[in-house]
């Protein structure tokens, strides 16, 4: 009888990929990570223990990838194994992994991330104490609920052609347009925080609970967007917040 | 008494940072969530919401790509509100930007404990390897050694860190307010904070026509609220559904190519 893949198996890989990136190291990144998870999977499919080994060292080489996106190769991974096709996985993994990994990073790093942080932070300096929960509950639903378990799943279902699977998903386009989005957004928050101010400050401070000042408010908001830039690429953060700090210090001294 | 408790927090701060890396990621240990727990702990939610979320605007856009590390933020965040609690007391105003470039230090130097880590792991899967070549297949022993050995770093560089910090910035912030700037300038540095890390925020976005867009968002909130809406709360949830119907759209839209 041949043996397949059943539901408790995709359950064991998106549960063992939780765990994907410890013991990531300088020599060869998530190699570890990447066969713990699969191997309960080659385990299944090699019934001797010597080709359990010969299947494992064979994997343990370079492999560096987005966290989230790497879903999609346990996916192929799984197919693969099921049909018999090992060897081609090796040669599959080192050429998805760098695409895999540009477009993982620009979508879940540098715009999912700061889209809910934007969407959090903005309602909390607004005092609305509960709006950590959208970053929470928005983050995980979507990637590691969503991405990580569909990932596995068309990964097993097209196999190798996932990549043209990925490529019609079009997230590049995505990525540019939550970009003017996010913009879009953190213009009209600047405004709310403007107009309602700080409610959260107060909170804090006892002693110090007087209400903000529009007017240095929209002069500092306009010196830093237009220096931010030349600054932030010159030096390290905080470098860049010691020099933040200065232009602040001038700015209070020329209004006092 | 304060040896122990800070032990114990230290502790927690290390097990919260699991979260980077080790354990799921699933943004515990980022600095708004990890604020928040710490704030609890604290009985003070509003500090660990102010503190996480400065925190988080600054290292949004350290973005953990290839070789780079990330300064931790759960570190950061725990061991500002720990220190920010112990002078809460005093005029918190005027120390706490002491104390959060005294956190954004530590930051840095939590890099460099990832890194030994990192490098303390290429030993880990080497040692592994030549298991599975004997026959020898135990992962779950080696996922444990890590996490115990990243936990055991951290609780020591968050220990140190506490420590250290409660001891020199009643020094330093009067060595500074008697030398280098008065308390109102500290204050004002203070109140402002927010707006920084607003700002500073932004250069995660390599968007052309940038401040058009910024300056769009502005003007419609503006006519939103000056001609339209009133109410606060319902003003704030029209501009959020406002922005998610645009999102929306713009997701189909890009996904059909229309």
């Amino acid at each position: 009888m041949k043996i397949k893949i059943n539901y408790k198996d995709f359950l064991t890989v998106y549960f063992r990929s939780f765990l994907y990136q410890n013991l990531l190291n300088t020599r060869n990144f998530q190699n570890f990570g990447f066969m713990y998870v699969l191997y309960p999977i080659i385990k299944k499919f090699r019934i001797k223990k010597k080709s359990v080994i010969q299947s494992l060292l064979k994997n343990f080489e370079y492999f560096n990838t987005n966290p989230y996106f790497v879903s999609f190769v346990f996916g192929v991974a799984l197919n693969l194994i099921e049909r018999n096709e090992e060897e081609k996985l090796n040669r599959f993994k080192f050429d998805i992994m760098s695409p895999l990994a540009a477009l993982g990073d620009a979508f879940v790093w540098g715009i999912m991330r700061p889209f809910f942080v934007l969407i959090s932070a903005g309602l909390i300096l607004l005092n609305q104490i509960w709006a950590w929960i959208i970053f929470l509950v928005a983050y995980n639903l979507i990637l590691n609920l969503f991405f990580r378990f569909y990932g596995i799943i068309a990964g097993y279902k097209y196999g190798i052609n996932v990549t043209f699977k990925l490529a019609k998903m079009n997230l590049q386009n995505i990525i540019h347009k939550l970009k003017q989005i996010s913009l879009l957004l953190w213009g009209s928050l600047l405004y709310l925080i403007i107009v309602n101010k700080y409610k959260i400050i107060p909170k804090i401070s006892n002693i110090y609970s007087t209400s903000l000042n529009n007017f240095y408010m929209i002069v500092i908001i306009i010196l830093f967007i237009f220096f931010y830039n030349y600054i932030d690429k010159k030096f390290i953060p905080i470098v860049t917040y010691i020099i933040y700090m200065i232009i602040m210090i001038f700015v209070y001294i020329s209004f006092k | 008494m304060e040896f122990y408790e800070i032990l114990k927090f230290s502790f927690l701060i290390s097990l919260v940072n699991l979260d980077e890396r080790n354990l799921g990621s699933f943004t515990i240990s980022r600095p708004i969530i990890s604020g928040v727990i710490f704030g609890l702990i604290f009985n003070n939610i509003f500090l660990g919401l102010y503190v996480g979320t400065i925190i988080e605007m600054f290292i949004v856009n350290l973005l953990p790509v290839g070789n780079f590390i990330a300064p931790s933020g759960a570190v950061i965040t725990g061991i500002i509100i720990y220190i920010s609690n112990y002078f809460y007391m005093h005029e918190i105003e005027y120390i706490f930007p002491i104390i959060l470039l005294y956190g954004l230090s530590v930051g840095h130097i939590s890099k460099r404990v990832s890194r030994m880590l990192w490098v303390f792991d290429n030993s880990l899967v080497e040692k592994f390897i030549n298991k599975v070549k004997n026959g020898k297949i135990h992962f779950a022993t080696f996922n444990w050694i890590s996490l115990i050995v990243s936990v055991f770093a951290f609780m020591l560089l968050c220990f140190i860190s506490i420590f250290f910090g409660i001891f020199i910035i009643n020094y330093i912030s009067e060595f500074i307010v008697n030398n280098f700037v008065t308390k109102n300038i500290l204050k004002f540095i203070f109140k402002y904070l927010p707006i920084f890390s607003l700002v500073y925020f932004l250069n995660i976005y390599d968007v052309p026509y940038k401040l058009w867009f910024i300056a769009l968002g502005f003007l419609s909130a503006a006519i939103l609220n000056l001609f339209i809406l009133n109410s606060e709360i319902v003003f704030i949830i029209t501009v959020v559904l406002f922005i998610t119907i645009i999102f929306a759209w713009n997701v189909i839209t890009a996904k059909l190519k229309i």
